[in-house]
C-alpha cells in the first residue's frame, strides 16, 4: 500500500515536471501531525494569475499567483510503529504579493499527506525569488481521527544544491 | 541533469532556440583548473567571503582584477594572479530557475568590455544560423540585454533580423545605473562591509562597470543641483584627484562610446523582430550621487522609481520613443532587479511572449 502510494506520487511528480512550464525541483521538510519529519523531493509549480499585457502597456500590478508542490520521500515516524517509511506530500494554494522584509508572497494553502494520511490548511510565506517557503497550519490525521499541528519548510533544490553547495555537474 | 522545468513549448512549435543572456555576476568565474573562484549567490549569502577560490583576502583584488590595453576590447589578462586565467563558468541557477530548461544559457565574463562580449554573441549567432539553425529568441537580463543591443549595432544592415526573431530585455540598464557608481566610487559591500576598498579596487579594472555608469548627469551638489559636465563621472576631471586611483581615461572613453551605442537601442534591429522590454517600477532606485566639498558622499534613492538598479524614467529617456513603446512596467510586489526573471508573473509573461507569431525577416 505504501509502495503504491510512493509509485503514484513519484509518477505524478514526473508527469507534472514534464508538463509544467514554470516548475522547479524542491526539497521539503514537513512535520505532519507530530515532530517527526518527513523529507521529500518534488516538483514546485507556480502560475501567475495576472494575464500577459499587450503593448503599449500600463503598469502591470501582479497580486495573486498559484502554488503547488507534489513530492515523495521518506518519513521518520517511529511513534506510528515504524522507524522510516515512504510518504507522499503536497500542497496547493494561492499567494498574494507582499512586501514584508524578506517575505514577498503570503497566502493560504491546502495541505495533503499520505503516510500519515492527513489533510488540512496552512498559511504559507515565501522569500524572494522563491528560494524558500515556510508554512504552518492544522491538519486532520485520518488514521487516529485527530487534529494536529502541521509545519513545513521547502527550499529550491537549484538554489541549495547548485548555487550554494555547487554540487551540480554542469551548474544547472 | 538540469534543475529547471523540462519543456519549452515555443521551441517545439517553432523550432527556434531561446538563448538566455544572463546579467552581471550571474555567470560563475572559474580559474584555469576549473575551480569556481566567484559565485555571486554564495557571495551574496555570505558563504564565499572566506573561500574565494581558496585564496586569502589579501589576494582577492589581484585574483579578480583584469588588465586591458588602451582602446583594445579584448582583455590582456583576465586576472592579475601570475600564471592564472579566469574563464566564464556556468550560469547560477537561482535567478533563472523558473525558466524552462530548454532555454539555453550563454555564459560570459561580465567584467569584460560589453562590446567584446557583444561581438562574441553576434559571432555565435552568425555561426549557428549559418550552420542551419533557425532564428533565435533572445532573453537578455540586465547586462545581458545590453549585449543584445550592442550585438545588433555591430551587425550588418538587415542582418540581425535574419539571426533573431524575438528579443526580451529584462531590466536592461540602457542609461546606466547608480549601482555601477556605488561599485566604482564606494566599493560594493557584497564581499563584506570592511572589504569595500578591495571590491572597489577590482571593479575599477572592469570595463563593463564603467560602461554602465549613468548616461545622465547624476552628480549633484548637497542641495541637489546638477553639476556641470566636467564634474560628472564620465570625465576624468569629475573624479577627486586623491580618490581616482585606478580610474583611467581609457575606461571612461569606453563608457562614453558604449553609451552612444545604447541610445536608440533598436535602430539596427531591422523589421521582423518582435521586442518586449520588462522593467520594474516598484523599488527604490538610485538617481543621483551627492558631491560635497569636492568629495562624493552618498547616493540618493528615489521611491519606487525603478527595479532597484535600473531607473525607469532615465532608461526610457535614453532609450527614446521606439524603445518606450516596447516597455512593460511592472509594479506591485514584483521582484527586485537581480531576481526579475525569478518572478512568476514575469517568467510566465516572457514565455507567453515567446509564442507570439513573428513575421519573416524584413517584414514589418
Amino acid at each position: 500500500m505504501r509502495l503504491t502510494t510512493l509509485v503514484v506520487a513519484t509518477s505524478v511528480t514526473v508527469v507534472a515536471s514534464a508538463q509544467a512550464q514554470t516548475s522547479s525541483p524542491r526539497l521539503n521538510v514537513a512535520m505532519v501531525g507530530d515532530w517527526r519529519p518527513a523529507v521529500t523531493l518534488g516538483v514546485f509549480w507556480t502560475k501567475t494569475l495576472t494575464p500577459p499585457p499587450t503593448l503599449p502597456a500600463a503598469i502591470v500590478e501582479s497580486h495573486w499567483s498559484l502554488r503547488a508542490l507534489l513530492s515523495a520521500g521518506v518519513t521518520f515516524a517511529a511513534p506510528r510503529g515504524y522507524a522510516i517509511d515512504m510518504t507522499g506530500f503536497g500542497y496547493f494554494g494561492a499567494l498574494r504579493d507582499a512586501e514584508l522584509g524578506p517575505i514577498n508572497r503570503i497566502g493560504p494553502v491546502v495541505v495533503g499527506s499520505v503516510n500519515p494520511n492527513a489533510a488540512g490548511l496552512a498559511a504559507r510565506v515565501e522569500a524572494s525569488a522563491r528560494v524558500a517557503g515556510l508554512q504552518l497550519g492544522w491538519v486532520r490525521v485520518f488514521e487516529d481521527d485527530t487534529h494536529r499541528v502541521f509545519g513545513g519548510l521547502d527550499v529550491s533544490f537549484g538554489f541549495l544544491a547548485c548555487d550554494i553547495l555547487q554540487r551540480c555537474r554542469d551548474g544547472t | 541533469m538540469g534543475w529547471r522545468g523540462r519543456v519549452d513549448a515555443s521551441a517545439i512549435l517553432t523550432g527556434m532556440t531561446t538563448l538566455l543572456i544572463p546579467g552581471t555576476q550571474a555567470t560563475r568565474l572559474d580559474d584555469q583548473d576549473g575551480t569556481v573562484v566567484y559565485n555571486a549567490v554564495r557571495v551574496e549569502v555570505g558563504l564565499q567571503k572566506n573561500d574565494l577560490g581558496g585564496r586569502p583576502i589579501s589576494e582577492w583584488a589581484r585574483l579578480l582584477s583584469m588588465e586591458h590595453a588602451e582602446g583594445v576590447l579584448d582583455p590582456v589578462r583576465t586576472t592579475l594572479e601570475p600564471g592564472a586565467e579566469l574563464r566564464p563558468g556556468s550560469v547560477v541557477v537561482t535567478p533563472y530557475q523558473l525558466f524552462p530548461h530548454a532555454y539555453e544559457e550563454w555564459s560570459y565574463d561580465w567584467r569584460a568590455d560589453l562590446r567584446w562580449n557583444a561581438i562574441r554573441l553576434l559571432s555565435e549567432l552568425r555561426a549557428r544560423v549559418a550552420g542551419g539553425e533557425g532564428r533565435f529568441n533572445l532573453i537578455g537580463h540586465s547586462q545581458g540585454g545590453l549585449l543584445i543591443v550592442l550585438a545588433s549595432k555591430r551587425a550588418n544592415p538587415g542582418e540581425f533580423a535574419r539571426l533573431v526573431a524575438r528579443v526580451v530585455l529584462v531590466g536592461a540598464p540602457l542609461a546606466g545605473t547608480l549601482r555601477a557608481v556605488e561599485a566604482l566610487v564606494f566599493g560594493h559591500p557584497s564581499l563584506g562591509e570592511n572589504q569595500r576598498g578591495v571590491a572597489r579596487q577590482m571593479a575599477r579594472t572592469w570595463p563593463s562597470i564603467y560602461q554602465m555608469l549613468p548616461a545622465w548627469r547624476c552628480v549633484v551638489d548637497e542641495h541637489g543641483t546638477t553639476l556641470p559636465e566636467g564634474e560628472q563621472l564620465l570625465s576624468m576631471t569629475g573624479w577627486p584627484s586623491d580618490d581616482a586611483g585606478g580610474v583611467t581615461e581609457d575606461m571612461l572613453s569606453r563608457a562614453r562610446k558604449t553609451q552612444i551605442l545604447l541610445h536608440d537601442p533598436f535602430a539596427n534591429f531591422g523589421p521582423g523582430i518582435r521586442v518586449w522590454t520588462v522593467m520594474g517600477v516598484n523599488k527604490d532606485t538610485g538617481r543621483t550621487l551627492v558631491k560635497k566639498d569636492g568629495r562624493f558622499v552618498s547616493i540618493s534613492m528615489e521611491k519606487k522609481s525603478g527595479d532597484s538598479l535600473a531607473h525607469y524614467a532615465e532608461t526610457l529617456k535614453w532609450g527614446g520613443e521606439s524603445f518606450s513603446f516596447t516597455v512593460v512596467p511592472y509594479g506591485g510586489g514584483t521582484e527586485a532587479h537581480a531576481m526579475l526573471c525569478a518572478d512568476e508573473t514575469i517568467a510566465d509573461h516572457i514565455k507567453h511572449f515567446l509564442t507570439v507569431p513573428v513575421p519573416e525577416p524584413g517584414v514589418v
